[in-house]
């Protein structure tokens, strides 16, 4: 385990480590996803990431050993399964799904009046489709996980743009609404199968999609990133089962024969 | 059979056929499947999600073109993913049918291919010249790379449109290892899974690496199915034990998860833990674990079928093969499914049950009076699933329901009209209204003149006249 006691929580509270649990964030090359990368390897989990530019992957799963890197899309239908199978077969299975990659639509912010159908469509294939679709594609794996104990969460990223009408976020605030409102509808109808979905606002934070937004900023005013990282590891942590035992799948002890070289 | 062609692993009109313990049969829309289990079941399926495991590209020793699909591993651990038992083809794809397809060029131990951006060494040949072991090169996340990138999953030519993972992956698919789907939980779908709960039957899952179902060389498949690693998960092997503890059923969802809960188990009791299943299951085959198996519907000869002869005898199976043909059953992996529950056996475990029922009296003998023997005597099989007695003639013909009842039609001696008192009928009682709404559209589909169901005495139903002058009551109570 890296990095274990650079995390204040982990050596006082072990109740929020997250030691084997597998867990999978999308948009995890910059922003709060790389936090969130860096914060869940620190507390023991096994971390794949999902992200659109495979030099960007490149980099950041060289800087962060253990986390395995995956190019995709989820703004892409014919992305999700490829990135679905990746996710599978590289942590074994999968306990915690963050669906963090979101788009702005516009860019800069424009009146709901002024934006283009185009961009529109590009936040909601990014904010409600793809998160709806990468879900559905791993809805089997979480809900095996939870029957075998070990818990299941789905966070889905929010905003305060979800509850809030602020004039030019109209695009990326009616899909983060619609998101909200889908994982609401989730754990009505799932929440027996032990699977939980957490709708999440991290706050204003200093993050490259926040600088796109409001390129003036005073970033000083801002929400570090690694201090969200840290309260959505520990609300992951909070909603998973105490006592779950160990995943067992990706580090089988099945022997495969060496064949003859 | 016919095929099914069509990518859709939940068509609204899915059928199912049940077989029960006594040979009876039973039909009903496979989205009924939850009438036919019961609180304290436990169902079992296999939540291997398949891989894109069919690659194209070319062996780089004779720059011939090939197909690679991979069918084996030796173990469930994922970041073995760089070694395969694998099957190779020559030049084509899926729209030949596999008999059809070229052989590949010669391979030898040592030969290499290039798959997409996967590269590979063949490590062996396994004594057929299609049957490798193939090696990648590359760490465990490479393959996986180049598994989502270049790889297709295995089809056949019955499915004429490429498949893409969304149409073979399950609703509850978790684990890629599987070669090919494990298509009978393509009946399964979430709305399903919370009516289990809601009844008192329990999901669980195993997990086993299912391998492909045929290749197309005689040879190669006598050997089907090939070892399958398999994992049962503790909750699993306790959900069992519960079961079979208070009386309930388990019920196998497919030819795997009975492979895998047969290969686990020793007297009855299943183990949780890692296996290799090696063996067969057939009509020699005494199951120790199984009761129940949800499949799909297979053609004799295949090592699918030879599964379902565990559960019921030949004739049994022979006579639901028939059904299955006149009823229009679709087969294949996204057909129409069987329920069947294993066969009662002389001495085998469910002795009492029957023992009770031969002491209990029973109405069981009914002889209508009739205008048309031949008519009613139709209308009775046709609509209401009744059996044949044999040596009919046209003044007079016996029918027996599922239960033994044995029904007679005479004609009304010379005279052409038979009058009943108007209360007169008999009854079907119906396990659900939708079930009796169903009958009701097919006896107007087929031109009777029956009114629509409607509230009768507390009960949902419809009374008509039926062919042959007596009036029919049906009705879910």
């Amino acid at each position: 385990m890296m990095n274990r006691h650079s995390n204040p929580h982990s050596h006082d509270d072990s109740t929020l480590d997250l030691d084997g649990v597998r867990v999978a964030i999308t948009g995890g090359t910059s922003g709060l996803g790389l936090a969130l990368v860096r914060e869940l390897l620190g507390r023991g989990a096994s971390v794949a990431f999902v992200a659109r530019g495979d030099d960007r992957v490149a980099r950041v799963e060289r800087e962060n050993p253990g986390a395995h890197g995956i190019v995709g899309d989820v703004a892409r239908k014919e992305d999700i399964h490829a990135i679905a199978l990746q996710i599978l077969g590289n942590l074994g299975g999968l306990d915690v799904l963050v669906n963090n990659a979101s788009s702005l639509g516009p860019v800069p912010l424009r009146l709901l009046a002024d934006t283009e159908c185009e961009d529109f469509e590009l936040a909601l294939a990014t904010n409600l489709l793809g998160p709806f679709r990468l879900t559905r594609a791993l809805l089997g794996a979480l809900a095996a996980s939870a029957r075998e104990g070990r818990g299941a969460v789905v966070l889905d990223v929010s905003s305060d743009a979800a509850v809030n009408a602020y004039p030019q976020w109209g695009a990326y605030g009616a899909s983060k609404a619609a998101l909200r409102h889908l994982d609401a509808v989730w754990n009505e109808e799932l929440g027996a199968e032990g699977i939980r979905w957490l709708s999440i606002d991290p706050g204003d934070m200093d993050t490259p999609l926040h600088a796109l937004a409001v390129p003036d900023a005073d970033r000083t005013t801002l929400k570090r990133p690694e201090q969200a990282a840290r309260e959505l590891a520990d609300a992951i942590a909070a909603a998973l089962p105490v006592g779950r035992p160990q995943a067992t799948l990706a580090v089988t002890t099945a022997r495969e024969e060496e064949a003859p070289s | 059979m016919i095929a099914a062609g069509r990518a859709s692993q939940r068509p609204a009109d899915a059928k199912l056929l049940v077989l029960d313990r006594r040979g009876r049969i039973t039909h009903a829309p496979r989205s009924r499947l939850v009438d036919y289990l019961r609180t304290g079941d436990v169902v079992v399926a296999n939540d291997a999600a398949a891989l894109p495991a069919s690659l194209r590209g070319t062996h780089l020793d004779s720059g011939s073109e090939i197909e690679v699909r991979l069918a084996g591993r030796r173990s469930l651990a994922l970041e073995h993913a760089p070694r395969f038992t694998a099957i190779v083809f020559g030049a084509g794809d899926f729209h030949q049918p596999t008999e059809h397809r070229p052989r590949p060029p010669l391979l030898s131990t040592g030969d290499r291919v290039a798959l997409g951006p996967l590269t590979a060494t063949i490590e062996a040949t396994l004594d057929h010249p299609r049957l490798v072991t193939l090696r990648f090169d590359g760490e465990a996340a490479t393959v996986w790379a180049g598994l989502a990138r270049h790889g297709r999953p295995i089809q056949y030519a019955h499915v004429p449109e490429p498949l893409e993972l969304w149409d073979v992956w399950t609703p509850i698919a978790a684990v890629p290892v599987a070669f090919e789907a494990p298509s009978a939980s393509f009946a399964l779908d979430w709305e399903m899974v919370r009516e289990l709960r809601r009844r008192g039957i329990e999901l669980a899952t195993i997990t086993l690496a299912a391998g492909i179902s045929s290749t197309g060389d005689p040879m190669l498949d006598r050997r089907l199915p090939l070892d399958e690693p398999y994992r049962v998960p503790v909750v699993t092997a306790r959900a069992i034990a519960r079961a079979r503890a208070n009386g309930g059923r388990i019920v196998a969802v497919g030819t795997t998860v009975v492979r895998a809960l047969e290969h686990a188990s020793s007297e009855g009791t299943v183990r949780a833990g890692d296996g290799i299943a090696d063996q067969r299951i057939d009509r020699d085959t005494r199951l120790g674990v199984v009761d129940v198996i949800l499949s799909g519907t297979h053609e004799p000869e295949t090592s699918h079928y030879n599964v379902l002869r565990a559960f019921a005898s030949d004739p049994e199976l022979g006579r639901a093969s028939v059904v299955l043909e006149t009823h229009g059953y679709r087969t294949h992996e996204f057909g129409d499914s069987v329920l069947i529950e294993r066969r009662l056996t002389a001495g085998g475990d469910q002795p009492d049950v029957e023992k009770l029922e031969d002491n209990a009296m029973k109405l069981n003998h009914l002889n209508l009076t009739v205008t048309d023997v031949a008519k009613a005597h139709g209308f009775l099989q046709k609509h209401f699933g009744l059996r044949d007695m044999g040596r009919s003639n046209d003044t007079m013909a016996g029918l027996y329901d599922d239960d033994g009842f044995a029904l007679v039609l005479m004609k009304a001696g010379r005279a052409a009209e038979v009058t009943y008192p108007q209360s007169f009928h008999i009854g079907f009682t119906q396990p659900s209204d939708e079930k009796v709404n169903e009958i009701n559209r097919r006896l107007r589909d087929d031109g009777l003149d029956v009114p629509p169901p409607g509230r009768v005495h507390g009960a949902w139903g419809f009374y008509f006249n039926a062919p042959g002058g007596f009036v029919v009551e049906v009705a879910c109570w």
